[in-house]
């Protein structure tokens, strides 16, 4: 149990401590379903993945894809909205010409582990982002060598606020309130119960699907997750399935949101052709056997081709690029789980009540959104 | 082919609620507006055309038999969408219409493939075939039924000197036996009823689609020569399913470089009809074996979830055709028809590795020794996207052509 994300190997023996440490302390807070283990086990010998794409589908929901695009490219303000375990920034020229696109799916959690515990490789990993030399103390506010773990993970936390993180300067992790370690681990305690509703057609008892199940949240777990976007309803749904089935259920080692495909075919050169696979950088992970652990994606446009990013267009919409949110639409991402074989006596269908499922362009949580929008 | 009661308003011709079954017939019929055309002029023209279709449907009143015994009652639908190319501006001078284009609703590319992993057919034209301004999709009982309703639509422009022309015809049928040209069941991992408006029903962005759905019209070629070269475990393999039976594969063993396609325990339940078997059956779960997951029904469903848009699931509803058997063999295939929430979902589906997006049709995109190797099983000879706004008075989507 607590692998490091991505396989990386970045952290001597006290930073693979107090990551483990950091993930059982987590989990010894939850509310844990029983058939729910934070690590694989014996009996999860299977593994499943759950993918989505990492565009905020909520956001359009509420406000229409062109305010949401412009929205979602808002700098700090709209990182608070790409809240589908996945974000991003558009690194512009001073002319505004889109150059770059970075996305990461990095925990905050993991990053403040690896800057209490290797500030020298925090700091060369937050220049390279960055594009430029990063002294210590933009980081730290001192000589980390001076500091004590906790004084370095306080400090960090303040700047993953800041230039270096919030996209100004660079992006490193995740800062999204909900898109955090804490975040799937709750997500996951929330949804792997077993859950039926009796079918509004055939009479009969079936699984409760991802979007009802939020809809009936109740009690700790109300909050457990968001309706409308890409990934709760996904996770929520397979976790229900999983549990209904009586099979006893694992996050994946090393825990993490792994992003596992790009949709190239879908983004044309000026003259037609597809954008070739160089121009594609996957890194903070490695490409499994078995699957993708990668964290972090670049995709620019080499210099010396005369164009960018803005002359390339999505074949998706038959649209020039504009927005990183048009590149996010064709990136997917995975939480990978594991599991045991389905139960020779599952769990008694105990149906609930089939809660209403409201549109998503009308729920509660789009009056925030059309605010951020006019603000 | 009688409606159940209605609490959507998705045009009939989407044959997705309980109870209701595709009738055998399809026709698609494709509409083009004459250049210069002005959009009160289209309006009244695609007004007048669905007037003479709906008299022939209602009453079975033909232009050229006023007076004679009236024909079936009830024997067809039609349903009408936009293409693409009715919100191009560049096409139509004056515009047909101000309505924004849904944002995935697109021109089918026909530059080398259509999709990363589908090519074009050899003898496919210079023009997307399938795209048009307008599509009329003609559901019948009998193939009379929606050709009747095609040749009056065709009277009507000529007679009338309507500004539009039909610009392609593509016809179908469904197999009595629920199997496709492969021979393998078709349409079994198809949606639950109760989550098939969840699937199908736009949202309201833009907001004149709100209650409609979009029709995905792909006409693929099949290839019978190679996938007949496969053995029949190579087959099972590729699709992910038992040949006769339809049983779903759990995990697929060697025995000693042979491939062995091992399916759901118990499979078939009891006389092996339809409604005994258990779910898994039709949706069946993830299973951590390498080929499973790279069969064709593993592919194309990734996510299994139903009302959750990520999931990217389509309703299909679609017909085979046969056009022709010569020397190179038969020319068959299937009409897919789609209808999704949008049509980002079958452009992830066709368009993202692991999903469909790095194979033609599944299996393996690596294969080992005494794997299927990759064959182009499908290619393209037609396709085209179409917004299917709600059902409205006079017509759906009549207000498209408003200023």
């Amino acid at each position: 149990m607590g692998g490091v994300p991505g396989g990386l190997d970045e952290l001597g023996a006290e930073g693979k401590a107090a990551w483990a440490h950091a993930i059982a302390d987590l989990v010894s807070k939850e509310h844990m379903p029983p058939g729910l283990h934070a690590a694989p086990t014996r009996a999860t010998g299977e593994r499943t993945s759950i993918e989505w794409a990492a565009y905020p589908e909520r956001i359009e929901a509420c406000v229409g894809r062109a305010q949401a695009h412009r929205l979602l490219d808002r700098g700090a303000r709209g990182r608070g909205f790409q809240e589908e375990y996945a974000e991003w920034r558009m690194v512009r020229d001073a002319d505004g010409t889109a150059r770059r696109f970075e996305l990461t799916t990095e925990l905050a959690a993991y990053w403040e582990v690896l800057a209490t515990h290797e500030p020298d490789r925090t700091v060369d990993l937050v220049s390279e982002f960055a594009g430029e030399p990063v002294a210590a103390e933009q980081l730290y506010g001192a000589d980390p060598a001076t500091m004590d773990p906790p004084a370095r993970r306080k400090a960090f936390r303040k700047a993953a606020r800041g230039p270096l993180n919030d996209g100004r300067k660079a992006i490193c992790c995740m800062i999204q309130p909900t898109n955090t370690l804490s975040g799937i681990v709750h997500l996951a305690a929330g949804s792997a119960r077993p859950r039926w509703v009796v079918d509004a057609h055939s009479g009969d008892a079936r699984a409760m699907s991802g979007r009802e199940a939020i809809a009936a949240a109740r009690g700790p777990f109300a909050d457990f997750a968001q309706d409308c976007r890409n990934s709760d309803p996904l996770i929520v749904d397979r976790l229900v399935k999983l549990a209904n089935e009586g099979r006893v259920i694992a996050l994946d080692d090393p825990v993490g949101i792994y992003i596992t495909s790009v949709a190239r075919h879908e983004l044309a050169l000026p003259g037609g052709d597809d954008v070739p696979q160089e121009w594609f950088e996957f890194g903070r992970g490695e490409a499994r056997r078995d699957r993708p652990l990668f964290q972090r994606l670049t995709f620019e446009v080499p210099a010396g081709t005369g164009f960018g990013l803005g002359d390339l267009t999505s074949r998706r919409t038959d649209t020039k690029i504009e927005h990183g949110a048009q590149i996010a639409e064709l990136v997917q991402v995975a939480l990978y789980l594991r599991t045991g074989a389905a139960a020779a006596r599952p769990p008694k269908p105990d149906p609930e009540p089939r809660p209403r499922l409201v549109p998503c362009s009308e729920q509660q949580g789009c009056a925030e959104v059309r605010k951020a929008v006019k603000a | 082919m009688h409606a159940a009661k209605r609490t959507d308003r998705i045009q009939d011709g989407v044959f997705f609620r309980r109870g209701e079954r595709p009738p055998p017939c399809f026709l698609m019929v494709l509409l083009n507006f004459r250049a210069g055309t002005t959009a009160a002029a289209a309006r009244a023209a695609l007004g007048r055309v669905l007037d003479v279709v709906e008299r022939v449907r209602r009453d079975g009143t033909t232009r050229d038999l006023e007076g004679a015994p009236k024909l079936p009652r009830d024997a067809f639908t039609c349903l009408v969408g936009y293409g693409a190319r009715f919100f191009d501006a560049a096409r139509h001078d004056p515009p047909l219409t101000a309505a924004e284009r849904p944002a995935h609703l697109t021109s089918v590319r026909l530059d080398r493939a259509a999709f990363a992993t589908i090519p074009w057919a050899a003898d496919a034209g210079d023009e997307v075939e399938g795209e048009a301004d307008v599509c009329l999709q003609l559901n019948g009982l009998t193939e009379s039924a929606v050709a009747r309703a095609a040749v009056e639509v065709w009277k009507v422009t000529e007679d009338e000197d309507l500004p539009l022309r039909i610009a392609g015809l593509h016809r179908g049928f469904q197999r009595d036996d629920g199997r496709s040209w492969i021979d393998f069941h078709d349409g079994l991992g198809n949606i639950e009823s109760s989550h098939r408006l969840a699937v199908i029903e736009a949202p309201p962005d833009p907001r004149w689609m709100g209650g409609g759905t979009y029709l995905a019209f792909l006409r693929v070629l099949v290839d019978l020569v190679p996938w007949r070269k496969l053995t029949r475990a190579q087959q099972e393999v590729v699709v992910g399913r038992d040949k006769l039976t339809g049983c779903p594969l759990v995990r697929v063993e060697d025995d000693d470089g042979k491939l062995v396609p091992v399916t759901l325990r118990g499979c078939p339940a009891g006389g092996g009809t339809k409604k005994e078997q258990p779910p898994e059956f039709f949706d069946p779960p993830q299973r951590n074996d390498r080929l499973v997951e790279a069969s064709h029904i593993h592919r194309a469903n990734q996510s299994r979830a139903a009302d959750v848009r990520a999931a990217a699931r389509v309703f299909r509803q679609g017909y085979e055709f046969l056009d022709a058997i010569d020397d190179r063999g038969p020319r068959l295939g299937l009409n897919f028809v789609s209808f999704q929430m949008d049509l980002e979902c079958l452009k992830v589906v066709l368009g993202t590795d692991g999903w469909l997006g790095d194979v033609n049709f599944g299996g393996p995109r690596e294969p080992r020794r005494g794997e299927p190797p990759q064959v182009e099983l499908m290619s393209l000879l037609a396709a085209g996207y179409y917004a299917v706004p709600p059902r409205a008075q006079p017509f759906p989507g009549a207000k498209l052509f408003e200023p």
